[in-house]
């Protein structure tokens, strides 16, 4: 994909970019909110990587300026540790999704590999989604795996189904916290290896090949291994 | 008094105060002392000219009556009384018969002299009233009196309104003065107590006596408190300071290790290790920073211009939902089964961080087998929302203190949390207004959080 990020501090853009450019990406940095609005108005980047502290303004002003002009590119807003009011205010003000600094590069690609994968927003989303012998039902709220039906719970089934649309990209822990739970914190425990290993549980069961893949080091995936 | 004392004297307000009463209160007798000066001038000059025309009338009638010379007799005789008149009798060639009025001739009627010449009792006659009238056979009567006379005891009352108005001022200002002075020093007091303060001395206090209870009591006692409360946040930022260096410390230190170690690894797996262990030290330490950077922008309180309705039991029901499968896998059990809707006004985030850090205490705290209870009550007109388990709980002394930054309970297992988990459930509640405590459920351990309903 080619991404377009703006920021100001020399290290961060080159780690940026290294760590992308390895994972296939083509990364064109801008420096200041200027230089920014210049690439950005040229409407050829598949992402838009900002921050929010730029020389010559906010990057909040920028997804602003993008979406009046009818730029649907998505982008994600590099925040502050700590800062809620920036990620809320980021998403208010039109960013699709955002990440904390410091933050890890597989944390950031997992995010960049998401927001690439999103479906244009007109896209009628597919009702019925088949991986393997597995199929989950959004309408009916029902899932099967072979013949066999699988009774889930809400949050179990929310965080299959997410695991399903994504497929196969990975989810990490902070993604599906934030998407399955709504916990913008940090909780300390381990909630969602927990949920993944009763999920794995419920739907991997017997002589059937296993679909939730755990990534060391980054997160979840479905993968039939 | 040297100049170095009257001057703060003179600045003091209650001074001012004091001596601009004064001014008025003499503004005011003497406005009084001229009103009544004027009023009673007309009374005089009335009460004198009856008084003369009587006399007259009298004399008129005697010579009228008995003739020139009696009436001559007459006149000397009534010169002669104390507080007499003055008299003046000519008979018709202008020959004086009785009386010692000297005045140029007069003609009849009323005569105001107004510099009369004669000395009579050894005063000087400033201002002389005069009834002059013609008798029977050609002769003049003159019956005059000092104007000034009939205003002896006015002015004898006017002097003794003047003499004891000044006294009174003069000691209603020595009074303010003594009073301002005593004031002063008590200011002084204050005033000293907060530039030592100022200066950075936080151990300074008034130490008035608290006796008297006035305004300057009042003032001393609120700047004493204001000391008192300010010393106890600058003790508790420098011992969070202490702390926070503290606690970053020991990670630093692993993550130093970490990567001593991956410098001399020996190989690419011994590498990867140390490096993905440095990373975990890391992580620790940026959790910390992120504890500490959220509990002071809840502290700040700017998120509560964000607030919405948020429907209390839904967020319990998510955390509890969300912390499930941890409490089973563990070997407890949690009951969500007491949740009732209730409407807050709040921050649904930072409420679903607080009965998290609440959820994660009770796993910590508790042994294998333990239960853990959430609920969400309606009470009156507040709405409680309570996570009791039946751990060993803390001592009573503990109860006071676990909720301050960094104090971990001992039997806490090491530091695996930031140690700011109950810190943050408490500036949370108190971004809520809501009330927050720590009590002992006989067994184990019961954090209530009371949020007042949300107004619509």
């Amino acid at each position: 994909m080619r991404l377009l990020l703006i920021e100001d501090d020399a290290r961060t853009a080159a780690f940026i970019t290294e760590g992308l450019g390895q994972r296939g990406h083509d990364v064109v940095v801008a420096v200041d909110l200027d230089a920014g609005r210049i690439h950005a108005a040229t409407g050829e980047f598949d992402i838009i990587i900002a921050d929010r502290m730029l020389p010559g303004g906010d990057g909040l002003a920028l997804v602003a300026d993008l979406r009046t002009a009818g730029q649907l590119c998505p982008v994600l807003m590099l925040t502050a540790l700590g800062s809620v009011e920036d990620r809320v205010l980021g998403l208010e003000g039109g960013a699709d999704d955002y990440l904390v600094k410091p933050f890890s590069m597989v944390e950031l690609a997992a995010r960049v590999a998401a927001l690439g994968r999103r479906p244009a927003l007109a896209a009628e989303p597919a009702t019925l989604l088949t991986v393997d012998s597995l199929v989950l039902d959004r309408l009916a709220r029902t899932v099967r795996r072979g013949d066999t039906t699988i009774d889930l719970q809400p949050r179990e089934f929310q965080l299959l189904e997410l695991l399903m649309v994504e497929r196969p990209r990975v989810l990490t822990r902070t993604m599906l916290l934030e998407r399955v739970w709504h916990f913008h914190f940090d909780p300390g425990t381990n909630i969602v290896e927990s949920h993944v290993s009763r999920l794995r549980a419920k739907i991997d069961r017997g002589g059937d090949r296993p679909l939730i893949a755990t990534i060391r080091g980054e997160g979840y995936a479905l993968r039939p291994h | 008094m040297p100049s170095g004392r009257i001057r703060p004297l003179l600045a003091s307000t209650g001074f001012r105060i004091a001596l601009l009463q004064a001014v008025l209160l003499t503004l005011a007798m003497a406005a009084a002392a001229s009103g009544a000066w004027i009023a009673t001038r007309d009374l005089a000059t009335r009460d004198l000219r009856s008084r003369i025309a009587v006399e007259v009338e009298a004399i008129r009638h005697e010579a009228a009556r008995e003739g020139l010379a009696a009436a001559a007799e007459a006149v000397m005789a009534r010169a002669e009384r104390p507080g007499a008149l003055e008299y003046r009798l000519l008979d018709g060639h202008g020959h004086r018969l009785a009386g010692d009025l000297e005045a140029p001739a007069l003609p009849t009627g009323w005569t105001e002299l107004a510099d009369a010449p004669a000395e009579i009792d050894g005063d000087r006659h400033a201002r002389m009233l005069v009834l002059t009238t013609a008798l029977p056979g050609g002769a003049l009567l003159a019956v005059g009196d000092d104007v000034a006379r009939g205003t002896v005891m006015r002015d004898a009352i006017f002097r003794a309104f003047a003499t004891w108005g000044i006294v009174a001022l003069a000691l209603g200002l020595a009074a303010s003065v003594w009073l301002t002075r005593r004031a002063l020093r008590r200011m002084e007091a204050v005033v000293a107590t907060i530039s030592a303060a100022g200066r950075g001395d936080l151990t300074a206090r008034t130490a008035l006596a608290r006796t008297t209870g006035d305004d300057i009591d009042t003032l001393a006692r609120g700047v004493d408190d204001m000391l008192d409360r300010i010393g106890a946040l600058v003790a508790a930022v420098r011992r969070v300071s202490a702390d926070v260096a503290h606690e970053l410390r020991t990670p630093l230190m692993h993550l130093r290790q970490r990567l001593d170690q991956a410098a001399v690894a020996p190989d690419a797996g011994a590498l990867a290790a140390a490096l993905a262990a440095a990373n975990a030290d890391l992580d620790r330490a940026l959790r910390l920073f992120d504890a500490m950077l959220r509990l002071a922008e809840i502290d700040a309180g700017t998120s509560r211009s964000r607030f919405t309705n948020v429907d209390l039991g839904e967020v319990a029901e998510r955390v509890a939902d969300a912390y499930r499968p941890e409490f089973e896998a563990s070997g407890r059990v949690l009951d969500a089964s007491d949740i009732v809707p209730a409407r807050v006004h709040g921050d649904a985030d930072l409420i679903a961080q607080l009965l998290a850090n609440l959820l994660d205490n009770a796993i910590k705290f508790t042994g294998i087998g333990a239960r853990i209870t959430i609920t969400v009550r309606l009470k009156g007109d507040e709405i409680e929302l309570a996570v009791a388990d039946d751990g060993p709980g803390v001592s009573a002394a503990g109860l006071a203190t676990i909720s301050e930054p960094f104090r971990r309970n001992d039997s806490a297992g090491g530091t695996t949390g930031s140690g700011l988990g109950l810190a943050i459930v408490e500036a949370v509640a108190r971004l809520h207004t809501a009330q927050y405590r720590l009590e002992n459920g006989h067994p184990g351990l019961v954090a209530r959080v009371t949020f007042p309903v949300s107004p619509e």
